[in-house]
């Protein structure tokens, strides 16, 4: 009797289980989905809220707590001001994570409405069909004419608008006025002046000049901006000009003017050893302008055009370019706060405080800040990919980078020229 | 026996025999069992099968590859980057291991005698192991910066060095810089895996050889190492996997640079998929990157198998 | 730590021991050994130290050992950030949901392991062995894929689960040499007195293995709180991050504004570091039952 009833618990204790473990994993997953905090996880399903649309706008300046951040928001802030019934719900993602979360959110369906993309990257997502084709909505709008041409340049594919100019940065030499009229000398105004000035400027223990090489794309701008003053672009890296501008570096890093830790910083520790006194001059964009005022008010500074090299000083140009998901379900209320955010009164008030410089040539500059007018002038002289490197633009900027870091590590110029240029055309038409 | 005792007996054997071929412990086993297959070895399935497509940015978001076969691997296998990314990991993970056991038995070995404190002094170095490798990778960079940081600060007062040294941009020194952060952090596990592995050999046996005039370093070599044997291949593989593995570790400090000297297979497959958006190819290359763990641990399995066997 | 420790059985069983520990009265070996310990807390002191130093003295030629002045404003300004404080937030919700479910899911398991011999046992052995090897790279895109499909991106569901997947096996390999070590008798008498195989498990083997469960969670808790791939991959929204993504997020952030993120480095540390104060011995020894039981 005993052992029937064991036998009969038995089955029953099995069934049970096997019940309950099935059960309960299922409730785990569907209750505990629903306990998460109100994130908003994408803007293609953005609910009509009591007042009115919601769109997603995602961007990599900054947040509410960063100085790069701030007038991004408060710009934004005017336009829900001024637009009743409209949020923008912004959010921020680190660059370092901004493309690769774009990407996974696109393939979970998740896209934001905008999406404020840097400019290498934005004819690649044409390319992927993530972004809307707005050539429509610009002919209409009818102010494509006033961007500068190379800007403007960035946000085609395939004969196709698909972005529309945010702002745009160029790089320049920013200069201690103290220690170079110490040591009686002037900003270089061409790259052999430079090279001369700097290592004049390496004594006790400081360098003449520093910029920023580290692994990837970030230090990719010097090599970049030096071969284009040769009068050569980064696909054709294997020329004279790439010899000549690879020669250079390393001739500046034997005489001291460049310290070699340059290839171990971003452009923030560029800034800081520039703050800092321990290099005279840096190579810098026009971000660290209020940086530089807020964190060594001491220092005695400007900034001068890059300097000249046989053929030119044409400027690497960073930009960002406002893009429409291809996804998205508002599209017309997102262009109506790209529009917005391209008038030049309210750019006028933003891009100072922002720290960089417009992307269209009738914005005021009511600052009458000379460093920004030095900058705005180097910008009309600017170089960004285009073409067939454009979509593999940050495959590329990463190969050139090695490149000098090759060189630098002792490598013969001609042969990691020829390694990195085989690459190079790899990646292009790969 | 009366008949009750009997078919009691009887039955009781009976359910012996019932949980032998099908016990009811066995069912606490399901829950776990079907969450590592859900968890694990479905998308471990998956990033396999990913390595037999061609999957670019636009394929990810609509969901649908081409298959291309052994195009991939063809591909990854003849690119002077994915062998060094593999012998870097190789040879990145057989200097922490051999480096941390070393360290671990000098440690556990210093820890033998019986100091006042050493329970603290052992708990402590254990730190090193417990704070999360996000952090320790970061405090290592400062710690090792070219101008402002520590090591150099210290070289520079005793007149080592002069100036600054950028010991993570370069590529030896880079190289050796996360081999360091590495053992730092995992020699204090191998540590108290040693300890409890010293801790079981008879000290009859060192008086033994005490008394017979064995020196302290005979006495090591003839007696501490045989014995340790067991225990020094457990840790050496568990140290091996761990390492293999690494990843937070590298991509904080050095991003796999500079110029890919520290470029581990982990981090050249997380710059495939995430960087150059090539996950066919990022696939091929963590595919490869279980081979030789696997193999390992079949190995390793056996000869523990054998031991609980004997 | 990282969450991918593998604890394994060597199966030779523990010789010997009691020897006769004798006191060592040398102050020389003291000292070493406090050396050697100071040393190897050296980066700890430095993250520690550095969260106290004002901006100008992060960049001081020579770097100072003490803070001088010392200032908490580094930390008062990596608290005001609120990514911070719900990164930590967070964090905590998604370790103690890992250990949890962890619990749940692998101590049964580890019994049935520990007491069952079917020939598959070999095989769900080496599986939870073996998956244990894999590293975090080759499941993050396919996880991100599946929990997306099933909603579960950015939710603390989807990281919990995620993170559970690495603490189990580990767990289950920790777990199983405490219930090796039950002896059979105390389970048969059980069911002889009437429990069946679930309630013997429940009522008998349970309390016995308290001291096992508080290692596993330990270890789990605290592999969880380091967890930092699966984060930065299943968490998207910055506001589902762990601390362990925002602080890694930070070091772009701060460029070279060490001392605060030495604090914010700290600060995330810290309770990791207090949990290990106070259950080191349970830590210590379920790493020692896993190298030396068989």
């Amino acid at each position: 009797m005993i052992e029937h009833n064991a036998r009969r618990r038995a089955v029953a204790f099995r069934s049970i289980w096997a019940t309950v473990g099935v059960v309960g994993l299922a409730a785990t997953l569907v209750g505990c989905g629903t306990e998460a905090p109100e994130s908003a996880e994408g803007g293609t399903e953005a609910p009509e809220s009591a007042e009115g649309t919601t769109i997603s706008f995602w961007q990599y300046y900054g947040d509410t707590t960063m100085p790069q951040g701030v007038p991004l928001y408060d710009f934004i802030k005017r336009y829900e001001d001024s637009h009743e019934g409209v949020n923008v719900d912004v959010r921020y993602i680190p660059y370092d994570d901004f493309y690769r979360t774009v990407i996974q959110s696109a393939a979970a369906g998740d896209a934001p409405d905008i999406t404020l993309v840097n400019s290498l990257d934005t004819t690649s997502l044409a390319q992927a069909g993530l972004i809307q084709d707005l050539s429509d909505r610009v002919d209409e709008w009818g102010e494509k004419d006033a961007y500068f041409p190379g800007i403007w340049e960035t946000t085609q594919y395939d004969g196709a608008t698909y972005g529309i100019p945010h702002l745009a940065d160029a790089y320049g030499i920013y200069y201690n006025k103290t220690l170079l009229d110490d040591a009686g000398l002037t900003p270089p105004k061409t790259w052999d002046e430079m090279e001369k000035t700097a290592a004049e400027l390496s004594v006790d223990g400081r360098h003449g000049l520093a910029a920023s090489g580290i692994e990837g794309v970030e230090g990719s701008t010097p090599l970049i901006i030096r071969t284009l003053a040769e009068g050569a672009e980064p696909t054709e890296l294997d020329s004279a000009a790439g010899a000549t501008a690879l020669d250079s570096f390393q001739g500046m890093v034997d005489s001291g003017a460049l310290s070699e830790g340059f290839l171990t910083w971003i452009e923030d520790d560029v800034a800081s050893q520039f703050g800092t006194g321990e290099a005279a001059m840096m190579l810098n964009s026009a971000t660290y302008i209020s940086i530089l005022r807020e964190q060594y008010p001491d220092l005695d500074w400007s900034v001068s055009l890059l300097p000249e090299g046989s053929e030119s000083r044409t400027t690497w140009l960073a930009a960002e370019n406002l893009t429409i998901s291809a996804s998205s379900e508002y599209g017309d209320e997102a262009w109506d706060l790209i529009t917005f955010m391209q008038d030049p009164d309210e750019l006028a008030v933003y891009l100072p405080a922002r720290n960089k410089l417009p992307a269209r040539n009738d914005v005021p500059d009511e600052t009458g800040d000379p460093v920004r007018a030095t900058f705005s002038e180097q910008l009309e002289d600017s170089w960004a990919p285009t073409g067939d490197m454009a979509p593999v633009a940050n495959e590329v900027f990463t190969l050139v980078q090695s490149a000098l870091q090759q060189k630098l590590s002792g490598g013969d110029t001609d042969k990691v020229l020829k390694d990195v240029q085989a690459k190079i055309d790899e990646a292009i038409s790969g | 026996m009366s008949t009750r005792a009997e078919n009691r007996a009887a039955a009781a054997h009976h359910k012996v025999a019932a949980a032998r071929r099908f016990p009811n412990e066995a069912l606490l086993l399901v829950p776990a069992v079907i969450f590592v297959v859900a968890t694990v070895v479905y998308p471990l399935l998956y990033n396999i099968s990913q390595s037999f497509f061609d999957i670019g940015i636009a394929e990810i978001v609509s969901g649908a590859g081409k298959w291309v076969g052994f195009e991939n691997y063809a591909d990854q296998l003849q690119r002077p980057e994915f062998w060094a990314a593999l012998g870097i990991s190789v040879s990145y993970t057989a200097a922490t291991v051999v480096l941390s056991v070393i360290v671990a038995l000098l440690l556990a070995q210093l820890f033998q005698l019986n100091i006042p404190g050493r329970d603290y002094m052992r708990a402590l170095i254990l730190l090193a192991w417990i704070i999360p490798t996000v952090i320790s990778a970061n405090v290592w960079r400062w710690l090792l910066d070219g101008s402002y940081g520590l090591l150099n600060g210290m070289l520079r007062m005793f007149g080592i060095i002069d100036g600054d040294v950028f010991w993570l941009g370069e590529p030896v020194t880079a190289f050796i810089a996360v081999v360091a952060a590495s053992v730092w952090t995992f020699a204090p596990l191998g540590m108290i895996l040693l300890t409890a592995g010293l801790q079981s050999i008879p000290h009859s046996l060192y008086e033994a050889a005490m008394v017979d005039g064995a020196s302290r370093w005979q006495r090591f070599l003839n007696i501490t190492v045989p014995a340790l044997k067991p225990v020094l291949y457990t840790t050496a593989f568990l140290l091996f996997i761990y390492t293999f593995k690494t990843f937070d570790t590298i991509f904080l400090m050095t991003g796999g640079g500079p110029g890919g000297a520290t470029k581990i297979l982990p981090v050249y497959a997380y710059e495939q998929a995430f960087i150059f958006f090539k996950f066919g190819k990022a696939a091929v290359a963590t595919t490869i990157l279980l081979v030789i763990p696997t193999v390992l641990s079949i190995l390793y399995f056996h000869s523990i198998k054998k031991e609980e066997r004997s | 730590m990282s969450n991918d420790t593998v604890t394994i059985t060597t199966g030779s069983p523990r010789s010997s021991i009691s020897a006769k520990r004798r006191v060592t009265r040398r102050p020389g070996v003291f000292v070493l050994a406090l050396l050697v310990t100071l040393l190897y807390l050296v980066p700890i002191y430095w993250m520690i130290v550095t969260s106290f130093k004002q901006s100008d003295a992060i960049f001081a030629k020579p770097p100072s050992l003490l803070p001088v002045p010392p200032t908490i404003e580094p930390f008062i300004s990596v608290l005001a950030n609120e990514n911070l404080l719900q990164g930590l937030l967070n964090t905590f919700v998604i370790a103690v949901g890992t250990t949890i479910l962890a619990l749940l899911l692998a101590v049964p398991a580890a019994y049935a392991l520990a007491r069952v011999n079917v020939p598959f046992i070999s095989v769900i052995l080496f599986v939870f062995l073996a998956v244990q090897m894999i590293p975090a790279v080759n499941l993050a895109l396919p996880m991100y894929m599946l929990f997306s499909k099933l909603g579960l991106v950015n939710t603390y569901a989807g990281l919990i689960i995620a993170n559970a997947s690495l603490a189990v096996p580990l767990a289950i390999t920790i777990m199983r040499p405490y219930f090796l070590s039950l002896p059979n008798e105390v389970i048969e008498a059980a069911k002889t007195d009437g429990c069946n195989s679930f309630t013997a498990f429940l009522r008998i083997a349970l309390p016995i293995s308290v001291p096992g469960i508080v290692t596993m969670g330990t270890i789990s808790f605290m592999g969880a709180w380091g967890e930092f791939v699966f984060g930065l991959s299943l968490a998207t929204d910055v506001q589902m991050q762990p601390a362990t993504v925002v602080l890694a997020g930070m070091t772009s952030q701060f460029g070279v504004r060490w001392n605060d993120l030495m604090a914010a480095s700290t600060i995330v540390a810290l309770p990791v570091l207090a949990i290990f104060v106070f259950l080191q011995r349970y830590v210590v020894s379920g790493l020692t039952e896993g190298a030396t039981k068989g």
